[in-house]
């Protein structure tokens, strides 16, 4: 019930100092230099974590929750995730969503099994729709389905992308005021996720739903932006304007430390900021490689620790700690309409707390108040694990 | 976080448990124990209730929340209800139904006023469809909606010997009972299926012969309003011995414009006194249905039905020597039971949700607490819903 965590190098994100957090139940309800008087109280337990860090969980904006794939045949479909597959990589929420696959995938199965992983400890929330327009969704639209289906936040799409419909931007602009009406009668965030692909469109269909509607840009968060230099430059014309960009870490090592450089460089660009950009893993979604025909050549799947090795690379390249989570923490929170609650270690915030060791490896999680790792042991584990 | 603490409380659980304190955190009862002492850090509410009784907060599992009726054309739409009307009388727990009108008013509504509700600080759920058959639903049929909308605990009011029904087959309701099943083991709710009884002379036989014919357990079927007439009362009593819950309707009595019916704290005595199975009988209000009452010339009379039957009809029976305890059960376990919702809720235990009513003098409500928020305090209604006055 009562947990003091002790003596911890708290990250806000932004860097505290050195704090006790108490945390009861599933809130942490106090930070202070010193919280006394609950050492030998039954119902306590004290954590001392001297030498260590304490972030906020991670925050996942793109997780094929219920598999992805299947571009090579019912073979090539990726196995769902587990719930230690997640919590290991430090994460604590995720965003669910569909991929290529919306016919052998539902938004049924996506609910069920966001819901599931809820159910488990952390928290998980998902889009409606998949790549394709018009979009499957439970209820017939994806207003209502983002209206009446908990934990349905927004709809996903693809965008130019050879495996899209090719929406263009009138099309995006019925998605977008849909999905925005939608977020707001149901007090959610009403987020268009877009898959880019490296089509020559580019973020044109988006830049024209801006220009030619009223729909805010932080509606809209393009995903994968980091896939060509091209789609970099438009992402930042994207920030410039106020709007947000999200960007995949690597499915390998070297993939990885590829990406961490790309950021950098992003971050190098004026008007650019940890504020407006955000990081996901696509895990348990395929990282098919096409040849110059299309031809799908052979695949991967994609695994979250892929985000918390980004930071430590960030970090390396000199990116200071408290800039780089932002990537996977408030900014984030931000996007799923979330800030004060998710993303943050806060007076009145979920206790979704990541402890780190001094070589910045995963060190322990809580997931709502729940100890999920402790001492890198993992202890929370699925139903069926 | 908020912590309340209830010190002295002369606990019915619903079972009498002695003095006890009881300590809250946030939503959930903690801790219940003699002589706590709120931590000095969790900054405690403290609840005297040094002389009363306390009791699990009320689960209502028949509310028109957004309002019913319209049998005499539009003007007849009873209101939406509101907030503290619950409250006030001890209901935390409702469920939210559609009537007659399964035309003008909607599913997407009932759980879009359910969620307003829950937000307010109660609990409320929904039971999917109307009197009607085919069933009305909001993601293409009845289990779809059981498994997908988390506030969607079955179905229901289906409507039963009445001339307002669609006069449904046994094997339609067959359909509808399976369906509502699968849905609750999917979902891992209940999967009941409400059925609003009318004064036909054919009652309740149908449900009996599914009963007896078929697999379909008989914890998935609900029939209410049954003191509506006698003989509907005779048949519920053997139909709570086959294992199906039977729901008295606080908001029918004489008063309230039926002379042919049992009166509810009455009809709860005679279930006691002749040992129907008492963990198989409920109560709920009916609250802003509209009751249409044929007047001596044959006139029709509308009447909208208010919560305050609910908590009256409790203290009604328990006045009249019925243990507390019992009364409890038929107003706060049982339901719960019924719908899938205990422990959560009908009871007052640890990780129980703080629901919570301190009694007055002669059982009036003093004192509720819904998911741990002090909603009424001295009768009075503290907290009210966004829009009420």
């Amino acid at each position: 019930m009562i947990k003091l965590l002790k003596n911890a190098e708290v990250y806000a994100p932004k860097y505290l100092g050195k704090k006790d957090v108490l945390v009861i139940a599933d809130k942490v309800v106090r930070i202070d230099d010193k919280i006394e008087g609950y050492e030998g109280l039954p119902e306590a337990e004290i954590f001392d974590l001297s030498g260590k860090k304490l972030l906020p969980g991670y925050i996942d904006m793109h997780m094929h929750i219920t598999g992805g794939g299947g571009e090579q045949g019912p073979a090539s479909r990726v196995p769902e995730a587990m719930l230690s597959q997640i919590t290991s990589c430090g994460i604590t929420t995720v965003l669910g969503l569909l991929g290529t696959d919306g016919v052998t995938r539902s938004v049924e199965n996506l609910v069920a099994k966001a819901r599931a992983l809820t159910e488990e400890g952390i928290t998980a929330y998902c889009l409606t729709g998949a790549y394709g327009l018009p979009s499957p969704t439970i209820t017939g639209s994806v207003e209502k389905d983002i209206m009446m289906v908990p934990p349905i936040i927004g709809t996903k799409i693809a965008v130019s992308d050879h495996r899209s419909s090719n929406p263009q931007g009138e099309e995006l602009i019925a998605i977008g005021s849909a999905t925005r009406r939608g977020g707001m009668l149901a007090n959610v965030a009403g987020l268009v996720t877009m898959h880019m692909g490296s089509g020559n469109g580019k973020l044109d269909p988006l830049f024209y739903a801006l220009d030619n509607s009223d729909i805010p840009a932080k509606n809209f968060l393009p995903t994968h932006m980091l896939r060509t230099h091209e789609l970099m430059e438009e992402g930042a014309k994207l920030v410039r304007r106020g709007g947000y960009f999200d960007m995949t870490a690597g499915s390998t090592d070297e993939e990885m430390e590829i990406g961490a450089e790309k950021i950098m460089e992003i971050l190098s660009w004026e008007g650019m900021s940890t504020d407006h950009l955000t990081m996901s893993s696509d895990a348990f979604g395929s990282q098919p490689k096409f040849n110059a025909q299309g031809e799908c050549i052979g695949l991967t799947y994609c695994s979250p620790k892929y985000l918390h090795l980004t930071i430590k690379s960030l970090v390396r390249r000199g990116l200071p700690l408290e800039e780089a989570i932002k990537l996977l923490t408030s900014t984030p929170a931000e996007m799923l309409g979330k800030s004060g609650v998710k993303g943050c270690v806060a007076v009145g915030a979920d206790a979704d707390l990541l402890v780190l060791d001094e070589a910045l490896d995963i060190d322990g999680l809580f997931a709502k108040g729940q100890v999920a790792i402790l001492d890198k042991e993992i202890v929370l584990k699925g139903r069926f694990e | 976080m908020s912590c309340l603490l209830v010190k002295n409380a002369d606990v019915y659980a619903p079972e009498p448990l002695g003095l006890l304190d009881i300590l809250i955190i946030n939503e959930k009862i903690v801790q219940m124990a003699q002589g706590i002492t709120a931590p000095e850090y969790l900054d405690c509410q403290v609840l005297d209730a040094e002389g009363h009784k306390v009791v699990p907060g009320y689960v209502d599992q028949h509310v028109h929340i957004i309002g019913g009726g319209g049998e005499s054309g539009p003007y007849s739409r009873t209101p939406e209800i509101f907030l503290s009307e619950l409250t006030q009388v001890g209901i935390t727990t409702v469920i939210g139904v559609l009537g007659t009108d399964g035309t003008s008013r909607h599913n997407e509504s009932l759980l879009a006023k359910a969620r307003g509700l829950t937000h307010d600080g109660i609990s409320a759920y929904i039971l999917t469809g109307s009197y009607e058959i085919p069933v009305h639903n909001m993601t293409g049929d009845v289990r779809r909606d059981i498994i997908l909308i988390n506030e969607c605990l079955g179905v229901g009011e289906i409507a039963l010997s009445d001339h307002r029904s669609s006069q449904p087959t046994r094997a339609e309701l067959e359909k509808i009972l399976t369906q509502s099943r699968l849905g609750g083991m999917l979902s891992g709710k209940a999967g009941v299926v409400q059925f609003h009884m009318g004064v036909g002379k054919r009652g309740i036989d149908v449900l009996f012969e599914i009963v007896r014919e078929t697999e379909i357990p008989a914890k998935h079927f609900i029939p209410t309003h049954v003191n509506r007439a006698f003989h509907l009362f005779e048949q519920a009593k053997e139909f709570a011995k086959l294992g199906g819950y039977i729901d008295i309707t606080s908001g029918i009595r004489e008063q309230d414009g039926f002379p042919a019916c049992v009166k509810p704290s009455n009809a709860i005595k005679v279930l006691y006194q002749e040992n129907i199975p008492m963990d198989r009988v409920t109560m709920s209000s009916d609250a802003n249905g509209c009751m249409s009452v044929t007047l001596p010339d044959g006139s029709q009379k509308q009447l909208a039905v208010s919560p305050d039957s609910f908590h009256e009809e409790v203290q009604a029976a328990v006045l009249d020597g019925i243990p507390l305890e019992t009364v409890l059960r038929v107003v706060s376990t049982n339901p719960a039971q019924a719908n899938g919702l205990y422990p959560q809720k009908g009871c007052l235990c640890v990780d129980s949700d703080a629901d919570i009513i301190i009694y007055g003098e002669d059982y009036a409500v003093d004192t509720v607490l819904a998911k741990g928020k002090l909603m009424v305090r001295n009768g009075q209604a503290l907290v009210k819903g966004t829009f009420e006055r």
